[in-house]
């Protein structure tokens, strides 16, 4: 199939996946250009920087590029290379943690206005909330990442993790529960 | 966050939708987009890696290139459980070609003479009388409290799905 034929939205993830493992590196093209801002973005809220979510993005689509092979079907592909995503930033986010102080976000910027204070404390309780967050025990860590860093619905959360619907209601709930007990009145209030 | 709504019960109390707001404000402030030329720059890191292939041929694409210090162990096992198999295999064919009608008009006499010994291959001849495998495939009257995948550190949220009525806090 023509490369720009990969690009049409008809087709679906598994007829793009079929293709990359019938030897269709350009297919794989297709996969990214689809799923380049959820990936990315998800790499932006657990890492708090761009030079950092950038990389982090670029070395998911790598690791989803050599294990396409275990790629089930069972969900969206978007969930899937999602997952991959909140993994690589975490361990990426561990391993940096020890090295910097106030994330190099930019993003907050624009939220706080102009205001220096404003932007320092945006800053900050963005910080908070990504070192709460990773943090977490898992299993909480990943499905609360998974649900709101990544957008994710609870069913799509269930199938990109190949759990019951109902077991990651209950370890959604209980993560929040997790944080809210950490966060206290006084980090995040 | 895309207008997405949690969904997660009725029983939602004032920390748990204060803390979902704090995720929802935090996420909605970390918006953006990969730069430019992001896809190729995926592309050509990808083109330096080998052809991915189906979950079958990647098994045993990489049991070829294992490393580490069990390498050589777990290839001589693997060995030798495709000999055994082998082996195995070659000796119930040679049973089953034994039994077929036709196959040994030499020994006829000994078949009317001891019929016992040509008797007792005919259970691994005819495996049909063993309909436990088709009851097999559920392991469990309740695959939403077991299937876990078994990597919860914390098992009970799989064990008790209503606990979310009574959390512990």
């Amino acid at each position: 199939m023509a490369v720009a034929a990969w690009h049409d939205a008809g087709v679906d993830d598994r007829a793009l996946v079929d293709a990359v493992l019938d030897g269709d590196r350009e297919a794989f093209r297709a996969i990214v250009d689809r799923s380049q801002g959820a990936v990315y973005r998800a790499c932006l809220r657990v890492l708090g920087s761009v030079p950092d979510a950038e990389d982090a993005a670029q070395e998911s689509f790598v690791t989803a590029f050599r294990s396409l092979g275990s790629y089930r079907g069972d969900g969206p592909l978007q969930a899937w290379l999602v997952r991959i995503a909140t993994r690589h930033a975490f361990r990426r986010q561990a391993q940096r943690r020890s090295t910097t102080g106030l994330d190099r976000a930019v993003h907050h910027v624009s939220a706080a206005g102009d205001d220096p204070l404003a932007v320092t404390l945006a800053g900050e309780r963005s910080a908070v909330i990504r070192s709460l967050v990773a943090a977490l025990d898992e299993p909480y860590r990943e499905v609360v990442a998974l649900r709101y860093f990544g957008e994710l619905t609870l069913e799509e959360v269930a199938q990109a993790t190949g759990r019951p619907l109902n077991t990651i209601k209950t370890q959604v709930r209980r993560g929040l529960q997790r944080l809210a007990a950490d966060v206290g009145a006084e980090t995040i209030r | 966050m895309s207008g997405k709504r949690p969904e997660m019960g009725n029983e939602r109390t004032d920390d748990l939708m204060e803390v979902e707001q704090t995720l929802t404000d935090y996420v909605s402030s970390l918006e953006g987009s990969p730069p430019p030329g992001f896809s190729d720059w995926v592309m050509r890191s990808v083109a330096e890696e080998p052809m991915p292939r189906h979950g079958w041929l990647t098994g045993f694409g990489g049991w070829l290139a294992m490393r580490g210090p069990y390498r050589t162990l777990a290839q001589a096992a693997i060995v030798i459980a495709i000999v055994a198999a082998g082996i195995g295999s070659a000796l119930a064919f040679t049973r089953i070609g034994d039994l077929l009608p036709g196959s040994t008009p030499s020994p006829a006499p000994s078949l009317e003479a001891s019929p016992s010994p040509s008797v007792s291959p005919s259970p691994s001849a005819t495996p049909t009388p063993t309909p436990a495998p088709t009851t097999a495939p559920r392991p469990s009257p309740s695959p939403e409290e077991t299937d876990d995948e078994g990597e919860t550190e914390t098992p009970e949220p799989t064990r008790t799905p209503e606990a979310t009525e009574t959390p512990d806090s």
